[in-house]
């Protein structure tokens, strides 16, 4: 912004010459001065950074209309800025005395309203950081879940594994007996072929 | 006729020193002063709006000084239009205070503040006239520093704790965005050697087009400070709800405006051929839609109000953002739409606050029972608000989203996007503060309890903190004093105030017709500029 009212106020006065050059730098650095000043938190701080700002802004206008003595306007404006802003650095400086007297110092407190998000934003804060650590606690259980669903699985692979081969050696046993009976069966038919008639097949083959 | 035009900005200074001399003591006379003044004013105002209407701008060359040199008050119909319904709101918020005041009298016996009041307030409307009428740019700002400066003295009145520290903020930007405003000036005078708003006009048009974006893009920040544009708008919701009631209520009708006024003013007349349309409905979106969001969010019933300021403000810098004829016609519309409906919601939040002692309408409920009377007065102007079919605000509304659908662009159709989402959520606003002040059964809410236990961020107990933000206060600071009956002048005023906004509607016709011409007579500059000029002349033969 202060670059840009130098340079119009640069080409606005006419006059040229040292002195508008010197007007139009005393201009701009009052009002770069000022606007530093404005950023400050404390009212008397601001205060001046309105009258540096004010004046400055003041300066450049007298630059802009050059320094002939012929230009009445530039005056009737600067005066009239002038007083406006001696009426707000009067009122600013009421105001930080009763800033003073209610708080003990002249800051521009936060406003209630911001402090209450701010107060939002913590809770926020903290309940993200409930929610990581309850994240974290899942994960944990998930994990140990898991390890546990893990074992499971190989408790009941094993188990399976177990019961197959049982199964397996049952089947075996059933087969082994089968064959024992079939073996006793075999024996008890070679050794009742002696007792009993042939068959009548093995008869009528025979004959 | 033309002797009438400094009128509304002299009669109540003159007022303010009579009141000075009388002293603080004759309240009775200083009422009848006031009242009288402003009653004189918003007739001279609208006797200027019908004058300005039938034979053109009126100009007023002040002490005979020809036009660049010296201060020409205008009126054309725009000007007009906003000082009758300046003048006539400020008379209504003016009858509701004195209505206050007596009833506070007995227990708020500080006399300091009110006999500040009474005069700050006319040099209030002093200043809000001086802006309207000023046909140069260094009385503008002379206009707009009177009004702030009032302003910043009735936002502070009292000197209680949450006002001075709203205050300081409230005064930083305001002082802030003056400096800016002078800094316009002085470029625009070093480009162009003269402030006359009608001189420089003609003479911008010639100017290195570097310099003059410098000075376009200067005054929209400025003004657009001074209107609450959305993203300088952060210093109004957080300001405007610590102060008095009928304070805040003149503040949200008439200073937003004011700004809104300068920027149409300014961009329709110095710049009439690059609009910067990207920059205005970007920046009318988003204030629409953040300030309606700003506002759902919000438990206070001034403070969603603000933030519903805020949004609203948007649809007027959309009517200039679109440009046509029947963009700014609409746009005007909503200004005096808008300037008497937000104005009377705040004066009803008053009566809110004085018969429950707080705005949060966590703690309001059963109001519609409790106090019928209350429901009616802040149901019509929530729905005119909100945009609801036969009210003017629905009117001017559809003036605007006509005025977007005929211009067709990509930008006019997000913004009547915008505008459609934000009419719903503002109905959204309205209808929760309804639902939760109004319908829930009495007793429902929190009461009139003003002690909350708060756990603060970084201490490990619990402190129990009186809460400043719901707490009514009157005009001295202190605290109301809460009483079941009304005020018959803050009942009356608050009613006259939405019998304007339903007359809006009735003789919408006529009001819609003269916004038309209005608007075409914005959109062509030479009008003005011819106006001021050969005022000038017959300035220079009278001597």
């Amino acid at each position: 912004m202060t670059a840009t009212v130098l340079s119009a106020a640069a080409t606005g006065a006419f006059t040229g010459g040292a002195a508008s050059v010197t007007l139009v730098v005393t201009g701009g650095l009052l009002v770069a001065c000022g606007v530093y000043q404005l950023l400050a938190q404390s009212l008397t701080r601001l205060v001046l950074g309105l009258i540096m700002t004010g004046n400055g802004l003041n300066v450049l206008i007298l630059a802009a209309g050059g320094l002939g003595p012929a230009d009445v306007l530039t005056q009737a404006m600067i005066l009239t800025a002038i007083v406006i802003t001696l009426g707000m650095a009067a009122y600013l400086l009421a105001l930080a005395y009763r800033n003073w007297q209610l708080n003990g110092d002249d800051l521009v407190q936060d406003d209630v309203e911001d402090r209450r998000i701010a107060r939002a934003a913590h809770r926020e804060d903290l309940s993200g950081e409930l929610r990581t650590q309850r994240a974290a606690y899942r994960a944990d259980r998930r994990a140990a879940l898991d390890a546990s669903w893990v074992r499971k699985q190989e408790l009941r692979e094993a188990l399976r594994e177990a019961r197959r081969e049982l199964r397996g050696r049952a089947r075996l046993q059933r087969a082994i007996a089968a064959r024992a009976e079939d073996y006793e069966y075999l024996e008890e038919e070679t050794e009742s072929d002696t007792d009993f008639e042939p068959r009548p097949t093995h008869r009528g083959g025979a004959t | 006729m033309k002797s009438l035009v400094p009128l509304p900005v002299l009669l109540p200074l003159f007022a303010v020193g009579i009141k000075f001399l009388l002293g603080p003591r004759r309240l009775r006379v200083q009422t009848l002063i006031s009242v009288t003044v402003l009653t004189a004013d918003t007739v001279i105002s609208v006797v200027l709006m019908v004058q300005a209407d039938r034979h053109g701008p009126l100009v007023v060359q002040v002490g005979s000084f020809a036009a660049p040199l010296g201060i020409s008050l205008v009126v054309d119909r725009f000007s007009g239009l906003m000082l009758a319904i300046s003048s006539a709101v400020t008379l209504c918020v003016l009858v509701y205070a004195q209505s206050q005041r007596s009833a506070d009298e007995n227990e708020d016996e500080a006399g300091a503040p009110l006999a500040i009041f009474y005069p700050t307030y006319l040099v209030l409307a002093a200043g809000i006239a001086d802006s309207f009428l000023a046909g140069d740019l260094f009385n503008l700002y002379v206009g707009f520093e009177v009004m702030l400066t009032a302003s910043y003295v009735l936002m502070t009145i009292g000197g209680t704790d949450a006002r001075i520290r709203h205050g300081a903020v409230y005064i930083m930007v305001g002082a802030a965005s003056s400096l800016l405003f002078v800094a316009a000036i002085a470029i625009a005078y070093a480009a162009c050697g003269t402030v006359n708003l009608a001189d420089l006009a003609v003479q911008l048009a010639k100017a290195d087009p570097a310099v003059r974006l410098a000075v376009q893009l200067l005054l929209i920040t400025v003004f657009s400070v001074k209107a609450a544009v959305f993203p300088l708008s952060a210093w109004l919701p957080d300001s405007y709800p610590t102060a008095p009631a009928p304070v805040t209520a003149v503040f949200a009708g008439l200073l937003t405006k004011v700004g809104v006024y300068s920027l149409i003013r300014s961009q329709t007349l110095l710049f009439p051929h690059d609009r910067q349309s990207w920059l205005l409905y970007t920046v009318a979106a988003l204030s629409m839609i953040i300030g309606i969001l700003g506002a759902v969010a919000q438990a206070d019933l001034k403070r969603l109000l603000s933030f519903t300021l805020v949004s609203h403000v948007g649809f007027l810098v959309l009517g200039l953002a679109i440009g046509s004829t029947r963009a700014l016609s609409g746009a005007l519309f909503y200004a005096i739409t808008h300037i008497t409906v937000q104005t009377s919601l705040f004066l009803v939040t008053g009566l809110i606050e004085r018969r429950e002692g707080t705005a949060d309408f966590g703690r309001l409920a059963g109001l519609a029972r409790l106090a019928p009377v209350l429901g009616l007065l802040y149901f019509i102007p929530a729905m005119n608000l909100a945009g609801i079919p036969p009210l003017s605000g629905f009117l001017a509304k559809l003036a605007l989203l006509q005025a977007a659908a005929a211009d067709g662009g990509v930008g006019a159709y997000i913004l009547l996007g915008a505008m459609l989402t934000t009419s719903l959520l503002t109905l959204y606003a309205m209808t929760k503060v309804w639902a939760r002040a109004f319908w829930r059964a009495p007793g429902e809410g929190l009461g009139k309890d003003r002690e909350r236990q708060i756990v603060l961020p970084g201490s490990s107990g619990v402190a129990v903190i009186r809460s400043t933000v719901g707490d009514a206060r009157g005009i001295g600071g202190r605290r109301i004093s809460t009483s079941e009956g009304y005020p018959a002048g803050m009942l009356g005023a608050t009613a006259a105030l939405i019998l304007l906004s339903l007359a809006y509607t009735v003789w919408a016709g006529p009001i819609a017709e003269f916004t038309q011409r209005a608007a075409a007579e914005l959109l062509d500059p030479n009008s003005y500029i011819n106006a001021v000029q050969t005022a000038v002349g017959a300035a220079g033969g009278g001597h």
